[in-house]
């Protein structure tokens, strides 16, 4: 099973040389092969008639490996509940803006 | 009599020639045409050769120069576009197969403010298909084939604006356009020798050039040097109703660039671990680099960069963005008639990418673009090699390394991070490897310190003559 370059590049960045805090534990990494049969599954249901075999195995691969990296984001962000995202909603839109000024 | 060897000098020194009426635009436009036909498709290098547009721009350009009216620098200029930038009337591939067929009835800003500036538009340059959004394995992911760099041709251009890089490289365009979400100008112009200049988030429009992460598309030049860099950057930045995201403007002028007198001297911070996973000879050339840049420059050598998790968080933004940006061509199953394996089934898992996971490296950005900014208020830009490797054999997968990697610390994730806080970064050549494989320095500076970093790369360059080679073509 080959790997792509994205996730390839992220594994090289990750792999620890000792095992550091904000790894995930055993017990998640074995919660995200589930979740990941799961999303493997519905990506089999929703768009199995494009995918063969092989195609579905890799789909899995990197389903799991993204939930894995999303847990390494999650752990070494430490976010708070007052942490908000980057983009900000704005009522007022672009245009309107504009014609203000 | 000038012969194609013009296609190896600044923009300023060919916008002299055509002024002084050695050259006129029109010939530059069918020398380049000329070499975009012949020497283009080996490079893999060129989608569709603009001849007709091009020709009726290059006369326009010639009717005015004669009549006194000069529209600036990039008058008369050939230049080619990423083929993610729409030109009315003309294909726009976005690198796909399922996209050959592709025309819109409108120019992209950037492609129309070329236009205004007087540059000719002779070509749209070849791309990794769909920008490498879909996780491509291989230099072989576009219907024009591998992208090859001009030095080396049996090497990689670097993507995926693979055809900027390689057109700027062999002389078959004066300058060209490229876009970036994570690596796609500073890669080209790291592997195929030239200059690449990546600028801050929202300072071009992006308007009719192919989505794929709207939170961290960015659309620059790459070129001969730092200083026509500049020139084209300050031709197609500025405010764009189409875009929400513009607003910020750049006036390029040239300054003098500071030298050794104290209190005039460039600060600049070298990254710790900045070569830990580099090439030998590319961290030979960075070391020299280092010292060359020591004649206009203090450098701190063993910066900490702020660790924090850049790559992964680049990872879900492109996966959650892209996975929307092209989910009708995803869920059609047209993906299956992309070039690489790998983007055939990339996007089926980019469509799984969780909400929360999403939001929560959008909620990383933020103590991402604060602990940046701190660290780069104390220098003019920070500085690490653009590519620890030098370009990659073509036929070789990306996921089978040269040779074993040593364990070694992580070396800093310059390019993602900076591309997450939207930060502006050039590339410039910094000299050879083995193979006469290009090596490339990154400088990396605050939000729009484009003109900071244009002048220590123009210093840099005033002391080396790396970006005025030519390839053996």
């Amino acid at each position: 099973m080959k790997t792509d370059r994205r996730a390839f590049l992220e594994s090289l960045a990750v792999v620890p040389l000792v095992p550091v805090a904000g790894a995930p534990p055993a017990a998640a990494t074995a919660g995200h092969e589930a979740v990941a049969e799961a999303l493997a599954e519905a990506v089999k249901r929703q768009f199995g008639a494009h995918l063969d075999a092989d195609e579905l195995q890799a789909v899995r691969t990197k389903l799991l490996r993204n939930l894995e990296r999303a847990e390494r984001l999650r752990k070494a962000a430490g976010l708070g509940n007052a942490d908000g995202p980057v983009n900000q909603f704005e009522a007022v839109p672009p245009v309107a803006k504009g014609a203000e000024r | 009599m000038i012969g194609e060897e013009v296609f190896f000098l600044s923009i300023r020194e060919i916008g002299a020639h055509l002024r002084a009426k050695r050259i006129s635009a029109v010939d530059l436009a069918e020398m380049s045409l000329r070499r975009l036909e012949t020497i283009g498709p080996r490079l893999g290098a060129v989608v569709t050769v603009t001849r007709e547009r091009a020709l009726a721009q290059a006369h326009r350009a010639n009717q005015e120069l004669l009549a006194g009216k000069d529209r600036g620098p990039l008058h008369g200029i050939p230049c080619g576009v990423k083929d993610l930038l729409a030109t009315k009337g003309i294909p726009t591939t976005w690198g796909a197969e399922p996209l050959r067929e592709q025309v819109f009835d409108f120019d992209a800003t950037v492609v129309r403010r070329l236009e205004e500036a007087g540059a000719v538009l002779v070509a749209k340059l070849a791309m990794v298909e769909l920008a490498g959004g879909l996780g491509y394995n291989n230099p072989d992911a576009s219907f024009t084939g591998p992208g090859r760099t001009p030095w080396n041709p049996d090497h990689w251009s670097g993507g995926s604006s693979s055809g900027s890089g390689a057109a700027v490289a062999a002389g078959l365009v004066a300058f060209a356009i490229g876009s970036e979400t994570s690596g796609s100008i500073l890669s080209p112009a790291a592997c195929c020798g030239v200059t690449g200049l990546r600028p801050t988030y929202g300072l071009v429009s992006r308007h009719g050039a192919m989505a794929l992460c709207w939170t961290l598309d960015k659309l620059g030049p790459l070129a001969r040097s730092a200083d026509d860099c500049a020139l084209v950057l300050a031709a197609i930045a500025g405010a764009d109703p189409e875009d929400p995201t513009t607003g910020a403007v750049f006036r390029y002028r040239e300054k003098p660039v500071r030298r050794g007198r104290p209190g005039q001297r460039f600060r600049i911070g070298v990254l710790r671990h900045a070569t830990a996973d580099a090439a030998p000879d590319v961290e030979a050339r960075f070391r020299e680099a280092l010292s060359t840049l020591r004649d206009v420059a203090d450098l701190e050598e063993d910066v900490a960069f702020p660790d924090l998790p850049y790559r992964e968080a680049v990872g879900v933004i492109l996966d959650a963005e892209g996975g929307a940006a092209l989910r009708d061509l995803i869920e059609s199953g047209r993906v299956k008639q992309l070039r690489d394996p790998a983007d055939r089934v990339g996007g089926y898992a980019m469509l799984m990418t969780r909400a929360v996971d999403y939001v929560d490296a959008m909620r990383a950005r933020v103590a991402m673009r604060r602990e940046l900014d701190l660290l780069l208020s104390r220098y003019d830009a920070v500085v690490a090699p653009a590519r620890g490797r030098l370009a990659p054999p073509i036929g070789r997968d990306f996921d089978v390394p040269a040779t074993p990697a040593p364990p070694a610390p992580r070396p800093p994730a310059a390019t993602q991070a900076g591309n997450l806080a939207g930060l502006p970064a050039i590339a410039v050549p910094m000299g050879f490897g083995r193979d006469r494989l290009p090596a490339s320095l990154q400088l990396l500076g605050r939000a729009h310190s484009e003109a900071t970093l244009v002048a220590i790369a123009t210093a840099y360059q005033e002391m080396t003559d790396w970006h005025r080679q030519r390839p053996p073509m």
